[in-house]
């Protein structure tokens, strides 16, 4: 009788376990407050098209990157839960009331280790989460809950369950965006540039996704020349 | 007396290429005798961390400085406590490996940064040793098992061999009784060979692994082998990261 010939190493991608892709979770929180009225609400529409559209070109970010949105205007809403760019269909956002920016962190936070419990529970691992802040004013919170605010992001950078990112348009307060974003400096958004700021985020989710072991990945620069990102003083 | 028959192999990953960052894994494998006659595989496998510069160059130094230094103690690996002992000292060797390198090259040796994974296999006891991630599988003829399961907080953040931190990031296991199969990896290819729902070792793949190793026809060909495989298109699809794979079984004297 024939015996089977010798295979080698060449063994069939079957007998692989089926661990489901690791996750890049993202929470981004989105000020829809009235002073976003026109076109920078406009452009932060088309940014986070932008956002979807290019998650979708990379193969491993279309399958790894992770995406919930909540927008605090008037209130804080849960917009989209976390879904991969496939099922991300971006929300026309539309300006309202005041600016509860704490709420919204403290939310987002909440929210972010709710979902790191279910990747936990379903063996599904992830990389260190971003937390990713969009406003064009300042907090309209009581102050006690700023300061929960802050202590929530100061505590999870330290405990390096999150990274996280806060930017602002030119009227934004700065001096508030700095007390929460302890961590890394606030950036400043050059004129409308969102689509630039989502394209960014973007390709650095997807260097995230592809990257290996270690605590720090090179991102593609924010500031200088052709960047979305400006300093702010 | 069986002997083991050994396949290891390092190999790119391909997002390494397209950076075109170098492959920053690294394994070292050994077999001794001590002064009785009892032989130890030792089996180094360590991973530079991505995002420093040099760690290909840490790998290496981390796996060199530990097996020499568990070769200089060899009389202590005969009973769990010493074997233990020698294993913590091994890591602090490979500490001071990448140390060096470090300072003769001009860098912070944060620049070399690496995983290490160490065993220390003998007749009837096996030790491990386990800073950062990836994995070791032995086959003690029961069942397969995970020697450790590395919890972590994130897939970027690891531990790395530090000498400060070894008292919270080595982890050491011993057994004793002896050792069938053995399978050493990096985490590049944990996803393929480790259930992490389950936190247990994938059998189907890693019994396919043992059996190329035991029927090879060509011993002489293993490694090269293995490492075709984990070059292979089907293992790339899967992991885009560098991946390294020590396989090792016991066949009859005669078969090596």
């Amino acid at each position: 009788m024939d015996q089977e010939p010798y295979q080698g190493f060449d063994i069939p991608s079957e007998e692989f376990a089926d661990n489901p892709d690791p996750r890049v979770p993202c929470v981004l929180l989105l000020d829809v407050s009235y002073s976003m009225s026109g076109q920078p609400i406009a452009e932060l529409n088309s940014g986070l098209q932008q956002y979807r559209e290019e998650l979708l070109t990379d193969n491993l970010a279309a399958r790894r990157v992770e995406v919930a949105l909540f927008t605090f205007g008037g209130e804080v809403r849960l917009e989209r839960d976390f879904v991969t760019a496939r099922g991300f269909d971006p929300p026309m956002l539309s300006p309202n009331g005041h600016t509860p920016m704490a709420e919204a962190i403290i939310r987002g936070i909440k929210h972010l280790e709710d979902r790191k419990a279910t990747y936990q529970s379903h063996g599904i691992a992830y990389y260190r989460p971003w937390v990713f802040l969009i406003t064009d004013g300042a907090p309209t919170d009581q102050d006690s809950d700023w300061r929960l605010a802050c202590e929530a992001v100061r505590r999870g950078e330290e405990e390096k369950k999150f990274t996280f990112f806060a930017v602002g348009t030119k009227d934004a307060d700065f001096d508030k965006l700095r007390e929460v974003s302890s961590a890394r400096a606030p950036l400043g958004l050059k004129g409308l540039m969102f689509r630039e700021l989502f394209r960014w985020l973007s390709n650095s989710q997807t260097r995230v996704s592809q990257s290996q072991v270690g605590e720090h990945i090179a991102l593609p620069p924010a500031t200088g020349e052709g960047g979305w990102a400006a300093v702010p003083a | 007396m069986d002997a083991w028959r050994i396949a290891s192999a390092s190999s790119v990953g391909t997002s390494h290429v397209a950076d075109e960052r170098p492959c920053q894994d690294a394994h070292l494998v050994d077999l001794v005798e001590d002064a009785d006659g009892n032989q130890f595989l030792l089996v180094a496998v360590a991973d530079g961390a991505g995002s420093a510069r040099l760690s290909h160059i840490g790998s290496l130094a981390a796996c060199t400085g530990a097996v020499l230094a568990l070769k200089r103690d060899i009389a202590a690996l005969t009973t769990a406590d010493s074997a233990v002992d020698a294993i913590r000292r091994s890591f602090e060797a490979a500490c001071s490996e990448v140390e060096d390198a470090a300072e003769r090259m001009g860098v912070s040796s944060r620049e070399m940064a690496a995983t290490l994974l160490l065993a220390v296999v003998g007749p009837a006891l096996s030790v491990y040793g386990q800073v950062g991630d990836g994995a070791v599988v032995i086959d003690n003829g029961r069942d397969l098992q995970l020697v450790h399961w590395q919890e972590q907080e994130a897939l970027n953040l690891t531990d790395f061999i530090v000498v400060d931190s070894l008292n919270a990031s080595l982890k050491i296991n011993h057994f004793t009784e002896p050792v069938l199969r053995f399978a050493c990896m990096t985490d590049g290819l944990t996803p393929l060979a480790l259930d992490y729902r389950e936190k247990r070792p994938h059998e189907p793949m890693l019994n396919r692994l043992f059996s190329a190793c035991a029927d090879a026809p060509d011993p002489a060909s293993l490694n090269e082998d293995l490492r075709r495989f984990l070059d292979s298109a089907q293992v790339n699809e899967r992991t885009d990261d560098d991946k390294t794979l020590v396989v090792a079984v016991r066949v009859p004297d005669h078969d090596t």
